[in-house]
């Protein structure tokens, strides 16, 4: 991989307003899926995890890309007794 | 107000997949008085493929566009130019495939209800319905939150993909507890259970995975298969283990 892949990865999966929490290291990102994990600060209620999979691709000149939403809702609240 | 309870998502990457797999968890040394609740919320993964900068999203996309959350999926922007939506969106749905008794199914010529929530002239509709959930061929109806857009075609797996612009590639989930599925926009639904009813609730299991490779439905089942052994059952000509 080229110098600067893990910083272009890391925009490619920012979103404006996000924070993020982790980018797992990847020891074989050209054939591992690179797994980043964030927050949108306007919806904290939510987990995004973006998972990049790199391809060579005539067409894309970026590593072929995805991302997937995890909406995790509240399911059971329970007070402290 | 405290939680005690944690949903607990664990993502393991291999070659050409992503595992994921939740586990409900009680604070250590933490009892709830009267036990457990048997019927828990599933977990709930919206993959979401249309990213600029993916070989799965349209390449009309503008570079840059943020769009989940703000602007450009649901809530669009009256001002933004519809035919690049329409664009965008539409290819998407024409690069999306399951398995039906036909075999690979594209799922813009699958029968999609109007989308009850728009005007029936609405944009959004033409040429078909941009968002459509569909049940698996077991079931004899749909869930009630989906029965108004739900097609009447079946899945017979539940197997769900993408093709790449360029159909080198293909990007999917599979599981083998899903009753239905859903596309909605530019992402894909596949509703897994959350493991089998009468197991320990903290032992109880979520799990999907997702899929990287070449354009190749086959190898993609074939692969899914062996990850997911239910899915030998599938369609469950005898009837859905659970299901009366």
């Amino acid at each position: 991989m080229e110098d600067g892949w893990w910083s272009d990865i890391r925009e490619q999966v920012r979103e404006e307003g996000s924070r993020f929490i982790a980018l797992a290291e990847n020891p074989d990102p050209e054939n591992l899926p690179t797994i980043g994990v964030w927050q949108l600060e306007n919806n904290l209620d939510a987990v995004y995890v973006s998972i990049t999979h790199h391809v060579e691709n005539e067409d894309v000149q970026k590593p072929l890309s995805m991302h997937i939403v995890m909406r995790t809702r509240c399911i059971s609240s329970v007070p402290a007794n | 107000m405290l939680y005690h309870m944690a949903l607990v998502t664990t993502i393991t990457p291999e070659p050409g997949a992503v595992e994921m797999t939740s586990r409900y968890v009680l604070d250590r040394d933490h009892e709830i008085e009267g036990g457990l609740p048997e019927n828990f919320v599933t977990q709930e993964i919206c993959l979401v493929c249309l990213k600029p900068y993916s070989a799965f999203g349209s390449g009309r996309w503008p570079k840059g566009r943020f769009f989940w959350g703000v602007v450009g999926n649901t809530d669009m922007d009256p001002g933004d130019d519809k035919s690049a939506h329409e664009s965008n969106f539409l290819d998407y749905v024409r690069r999306t495939r399951m398995f039906t008794s036909d075999g690979v199914t594209h799922l813009s010529r699958t029968h999609r209800m109007p989308l009850p929530w728009h005007e029936i002239d609405d944009y959004r509709q033409k040429p078909f319905p941009w968002i459509s959930t569909y049940i698996g061929s077991w079931l004899e109806v749909s869930p009630p939150q989906f029965s108004n857009f739900c097609s009447n075609d079946r899945f017979e797996k539940t197997v769900i993909w993408c093709e790449s612009r360029d159909g080198k590639y293909l990007m999917g989930s599979a599981c083998d507890s899903a009753d239905f599925m859903m596309q909605a926009w530019a992402c894909m639904h596949n509703y897994a259970g959350f493991g089998a009813k009468g197991v320990p609730t903290l032992e109880r299991e979520w799990r999907l995975k997702i899929y990287f490779m070449e354009n190749d439905p086959t190898r993609y089942l074939e692969r899914a298969t062996r990850d997911f052994p239910g899915l030998v059952s599938q369609p469950y000509p005898g009837g859905r283990p659970g299901i009366p």
